[in-house]
């Protein structure tokens, strides 16, 4: 991957992410952090896949920056997580490889098919999987924050 | 100590005191209209249940049971006189809007803090239904930015992307023609051949150069991101039937996307 198309691409992921919160009616307060979101979620997948070459990797640990990201932006906006983590996660969602596989399967070429369909199963078993930890994480994190405040109030 | 006890604080029971009590039907009903708004624009379920018990035990309810999954809202409450009221609502149709999502939300989270008369939240409900979000040239943009973005993104020119904008933007207008008699895959499937047919055609009027990028560019647009996204935090959310439920939902239309765009790449795209 150059730098160019490297660039090009952070760019595109922003504008198809401000597209979608348009057609998803997102509060136009909540847009530039949603737009942002979208454009780290996609550098984070970019950069695994230049490091590791591998999809699965890729889509776990974009989808779970993209998780904790939309977490952290609706404690700031006291908005729920939702309006964050779907523009967020639009970058990663494996279109290019559900088309080839519909191509592929319809023009019968097996081995591509193969590769495709594999591709759109660990991209969204990643996404599926990095979004549950988030939510497990998360979920702990609150937990904890909500026992040390307990505890605070009890000395004050 | 729950989260809607938490919310719910004892406190506030002096408070509630002060509200004339109302019957359990008229706070039940003012919890489903929030709990329905929210499902209908596109909240996960556990944010669904969690506002309707948060609503009935502001106004005092003293047990209060929800249960839902996409298309059902089935709840009970009792107040403490003993009067109880048992609703349901029957979803048929949700129609994603983060912005009116986002205002029941608020609303749920006022009735908590402020506790408003009933008669006010209806009229706050009845505006939050009403009010327009957004315009609807504004929402074409997002279609056209989303689908030229997209078939950039993955590869394209930027005269696919002016193409994957234009069939960007026939594609909100096909989406906004209300298709009673059909269900939403199948308008999915419509959807996803007009797109097909439209990317080859822009390519064979000399408007865009790679039909494939166009064509991933409006996927792209019909692609459920929303309920997969849903059905992932209410799978780890312990809500395990809606989840599974909006996961079939999402593969459904996903084959569907699949069999509209190969119907139209078999009828132009010159694959036989």
């Amino acid at each position: 991957m150059t730098w160019e198309r490297f660039l090009l691409g952070l760019v595109t992921s922003g504008i198809s992410t401000l597209g979608f919160c348009l057609l998803l009616k997102l509060n136009p307060k909540r847009i530039p952090a949603a737009v942002i979101g979208g454009m780290l979620t996609n550098l984070v997948y970019d950069a695994v896949v230049l490091s590791f070459g591998n999809l699965l990797l890729a889509a776990f640990s974009s989808s779970l920056f993209m998780a904790l990201y939309s977490e952290i932006s609706a404690k700031i906006f006291r908005a729920p997580a939702i309006l964050f983590i779907v523009p967020c996660a639009i970058p990663i969602v494996p279109g290019s490889y559900l088309y080839y596989t519909g191509y592929y399967l319809l023009t019968q070429q097996t081995e591509r098919l193969a590769y495709y369909a594999k591709g759109t199963l660990q991209i969204g078993l990643g996404i599926a999987v990095g979004m549950g930890v988030a939510s497990i994480l998360i979920g702990i994190g609150f937990h904890v924050l909500r026992y040390l405040r307990a505890r605070i109030h009890e000395r004050v | 100590m729950t989260h809607t006890e938490e919310l719910i604080s004892a406190e506030s029971a002096a408070e509630i005191s002060r509200i004339p009590e109302t019957g359990a039907d008229d706070i039940l009903r003012i919890a489903m209209d929030i709990g329905e708004g929210l499902l209908t624009s596109g909240a996960e379920i556990h944010r669904v249940e969690l506002a309707l018990e948060t609503v009935c035990r502001a106004y005092g309810g003293e047990h209060v049971e929800v249960f839902c999954i996409n298309s059902l809202l089935l709840a009970s409450l009792r107040m403490p006189s003993g009067s109880y009221s048992s609703q349901t609502r029957r979803v048929k149709s949700i129609s994603t809007d983060l912005y009116r999502l986002e205002r029941y939300n608020s609303l749920s989270r006022r009735i908590c803090a402020d506790r408003p008369h009933p008669s006010e939240v209806d009229r706050m409900i009845r505006e939050i239904k009403h009010k327009k979000t957004y315009p609807f040239p504004l929402i074409v943009l997002g279609y056209m930015l989303a689908s030229g973005g997209f078939s950039v993104f993955f590869g394209g020119s930027w005269r696919d992307g002016i193409a994957g904008a234009l069939v960007g933007f026939i594609v909100a207008l096909l989406d906004r023609v209300r298709f009673d008699q059909v269900t939403q895959l199948v308008k999915t499937l419509l959807l996803a051949f007009c797109g097909g047919m439209l990317a080859h055609l822009s390519v064979m009027a000399g408007i865009g150069q790679n039909v494939d990028m166009i064509i991933i560019g409006s996927i792209m647009l019909l692609i459920p991101g929303l309920a997969l996204g849903n059905a992932m935090r209410d799978l780890f959310g312990g809500d395990i039937l809606s989840g599974s439920l909006k996961i079939v939902q999402s593969c459904m239309i996903a084959v569907m996307i699949v069999i509209g765009y190969a119907l139209s790449i078999l009828l132009l795209g010159g694959a036989l």
